[in-house]
């Protein structure tokens, strides 16, 4: 399906901006995603308006500057989409309304439901886990916008849009029993046509991007102990957008296995399973299962600014208050720090979020949020705190994601059929990366 | 206009026109009713179980199966808040979703016939026998085919432990009677079709399955063409759960992320004769329910 046109369009001050050959492609990899390209006879910078009507409501990445361009639109299978194409100027350069369609989603993906009614501006890039492994992109609405089905037989757990706005990138790995010697990055097209891989061994849990397209990953690290046995640590390494890899942190700059001892080791010892990054600070922020605890570390120096929870900790839940147990995601905030807790509950899971007071050695615990009836989230579990106060909750082995206001009375809920569950949950105002 | 009912559309419009595509609409499907009944196996609490599946001769469809070939898998799913009866209910409207459990469990056969319940593991942990098997909570058994989680299910039965019993063995039974369907096929309307084509079929107007339930067109991912050469309507609609095993030929395509199919592409499939009787389904491998999505009645006539 292609449509060509040229249209002429007169009236921006600063002269007028011909858009030609105006064409739209149904991906034939990822059926939800058109590519809309088009030229102009001068360089510049576009974007692409769509919707499901001629209101439109959403738009592209702006593209980069030139004289041939391509953007993604990202809808619901089964859509007729309205489009088109924009050039930003003191008056904006437009074509008129065009109109493309998306196809229907693999039959292995899920039918998803929500509760509640559908939010415009909130979009969620996760993996499925379960009957199958794709790392995908939900809408408000509860429509998969994009997807991607990996069968390379590893775990995906994060998936995440890509800083440039042209691909998603997820983390191919296990963490179950041995980690993967064949763990990897993978980085896919928005529209499908092109994979890449970057083979890093024994990926964990997590990984961010840096807004310069670095990689900051974790991997498990291998350590002989005193007493000759192997002690399964963690590191994070970084991968430069050249493919330089460097270890920027190991859980021994921190932490001793003979002083910090835990009671489990099945999975060995601080058994990371969380990555964050601040940019402004330069900070990453390592969560550890083991440990129960979550370490706010220097990127420079690799030293721990603090570590708070219980083992390793030298900040700790206030006493004779509410701690955590066993958590997985968790998301540092101004003045406090939001954790997804597995076991700290009572036979429950939940979120819990507790002040952080400068200089003090105890931070109290000032909101939780449990649902009625309980939902224990035995691995994983993710939790993101949006701008009016909402929070969103996504218990990742029961299939659901609940969006829950202040209070803590739950406005939006979304669930998946017997079989998938979900990974853990980047939320983003648009299905694209912020 | 979906993309792939204007492709299909584009196909036919090649061939003979636009309108010789044939659009599928929810007059021409069947419906049906009933329930689900699944056995249920009372143990003792918070104690090891030896399941059997050497006994298991044929599926919930009825149809015959050999344990040590097609038994690929043993699941064992917990739901901590739904009865024995809302399970069967969710069985039946193929709405149990993942929420709904807290706990699931498999093991692969690897043609063995017995396993003790510890066996059973996910990502390497056993379920802890002592501490997660016991009275609060419905434990639903699933024996399948294949060892992709939550596809090829053949036989399902509920363990129940139970408080005072003191059975620490199951020896399961053959799947036959847990569905009881009773489907309508006479009350469709049926689809003329030309005995030498085009055959361009288009789906993406239907809205229900047969069960009246929305339809969720991604989920269609098989389509069955069958031709029953001495079986009326009356015959196949009491069979309509093995139309495939009932057939005298039948003709099959695995579908993915499309809402047409030309029965052109059906190998080996010729042509349509004007005799016995013709049946189009489509169907959902991931499905809970095994019945058909939509099954429908072709007529064949010049």
């Amino acid at each position: 399906m292609s449509i060509a046109l040229s249209i002429l369009l007169l009236g921006c001050k600063s002269g007028p901006v011909t858009i030609n050959d105006v064409s739209a492609e149904t991906s034939t990899q990822v059926v939800t995603a058109i590519n809309v390209s088009w030229t102009t006879e001068e360089a510049s910078s576009g974007y692409v308006e769509f919707g499901l009507t001629e209101e439109y409501g959403e738009q592209t990445p702006m593209t980069a500057s030139g004289t041939s361009h391509t953007a993604t639109i990202l809808m619901p299978q089964d859509s007729e989409v309205h489009y088109r194409v924009v050039i930003p100027g003191e008056e904006d350069s437009t074509t008129s309304d065009n109109v493309a369609s998306t196809g229907i989603l693999p039959s292995n993906l899920p039918l998803l439901t929500i509760t509640g009614d559908a939010i415009s501006d909130q979009f969620m890039a996760l993996p499925i886990l379960g009957s199958v492994t794709a790392p995908v992109i939900i809408d408000g609405a509860g429509n998969i916008r994009w997807y991607h089905i990996d069968d390379r037989g590893l775990d995906v757990y994060r998936a995440l849009p890509s800083v440039d706005g042209e691909s998603v990138l997820y983390n191919a790995a296990s963490v179950s029993g041995d980690p993967a010697a064949d763990s990897m990055i993978v980085r896919v097209a928005l529209d499908g046509s092109w994979e890449e891989t970057i083979e890093i061994p024994l990926l964990a849990h997590d990984f961010v991007e840096h807004p310069d397209g670095t990689l900051g990953v974790m991997v498990t690290e291998f350590r002989t102990g005193s007493d000759e046995k192997e002690v399964r640590g963690d590191a994070i390494v970084e991968v430069a957008p050249d493919g330089t890899l460097t270890t920027v942190w190991s859980a021994w700059d921190c932490f001793d296995p003979e002083i910090d001892q835990v009671d489990e080791t099945e999975e060995g010892w601080t058994f990371g399973n969380a990555l964050d990054y601040d940019p402004d600070e330069d900070v990453y922020y390592q969560g550890m299962r083991n440990f129960s605890s979550i370490a706010k570390i220097d990127r420079a120096t690799g030293t721990c600014e603090w570590v708070f929870g219980s083992i390793g900790a030298d900040i700790e839940p206030a006493s004779g208050r509410s701690t955590f147990l066993h958590q997985h995601q968790f998301q540092v905030l101004d003045d406090s720090i939001l954790i997804f807790d597995n076991d700290g509950g009572l036979s429950t899971s939940r979120a819990i979020e507790f002040s952080m007071d400068d200089g003090a050695v105890e931070w109290e615990d000032i909101w939780s949020y449990e649902p009625d009836p309980s939902i224990y989230t035995f691995v994983l579990g993710d939790v993101n705190r949006f701008d009016n106060g909402d929070t969103l909750i996504t218990w990742s082995v029961s299939g659901q994601i609940d969006r829950v206001d202040s209070s803590g009375v739950p406005n939006w809920t979304l669930n998946s059929a017997l079989g998938y569950a979900f990974g853990f949950n980047t939320a983003m105002s648009t299905p694209y990366a912020e | 206009m979906s993309p792939f009912r204007f492709a299909a559309c584009v196909l036919a419009v090649t061939l003979t026109g636009c309108d010789k595509v044939i659009v599928l609409e929810d007059g021409n499907n069947y419906s049906y009713s009933g329930d689900v009944t699944i056995p249920a196996y009372l143990t003792a609490p918070a104690t090891d179980v030896e399941l059997c599946w050497d006994q298991v001769l044929n599926d919930i469809q009825c149809h015959d199966l050999e344990p040590t070939e097609d038994i690929n898998l043993v699941s064992l799913i917990r739901f901590p808040y739904l009865t024995e009866e809302d399970v069967e209910y969710k069985v039946s409207n193929d709405s149990l979703q993942q929420v709904d459990q807290d706990g699931y469990v498999e093991l692969e056969t690897k043609g063995g016939t017995c396993a003790s319940l510890s066996e059973l593991s996910f990502f390497g942990t056993p379920i802890d026998v002592p501490n997660e098997y016991n009275a609060d909570s419905t434990y639903l058994l699933t024996i399948s085919t294949g060892t992709t989680t939550g596809l090829g299910t053949r036989v399902m039965a509920f363990l129940s432990p139970t408080e005072g019993e003191e059975n620490t063995a199951v020896e399961l039974e053959s799947g036959c009677g847990v569905l009881d369907f009773e489907g309508d096929i006479e009350s469709l309307t049926s689809i003329p079709v030309k005995l030498n084509g085009p055959w361009v079929f288009d789906w993406s107007a239907l809205t229900v399955n047969g069960l009246g339930n929305t339809l969720n067109l991604a989920n269609v991912d098989g389509l069955l063409l069958g031709y029953y050469a001495g079986a009326s309507i009356q015959d196949l609609q009491e069979q309509f759960l093995d139309l495939e095993l009932i057939a005298d030929n039948t003709w099959s395509a695995s579908l993915s992320g499309t809402t047409g199919f030309d029965l052109a592409e059906l190998p080996d499939f010729t042509g349509f004769t004007a005799d016995g009787t013709w049946i189009l389904g489509l169907t959902c491998s991931t499905c809970a329910n095994p019945a058909p999505l939509f099954l429908t009645v072709l007529e064949p006539s010049e």
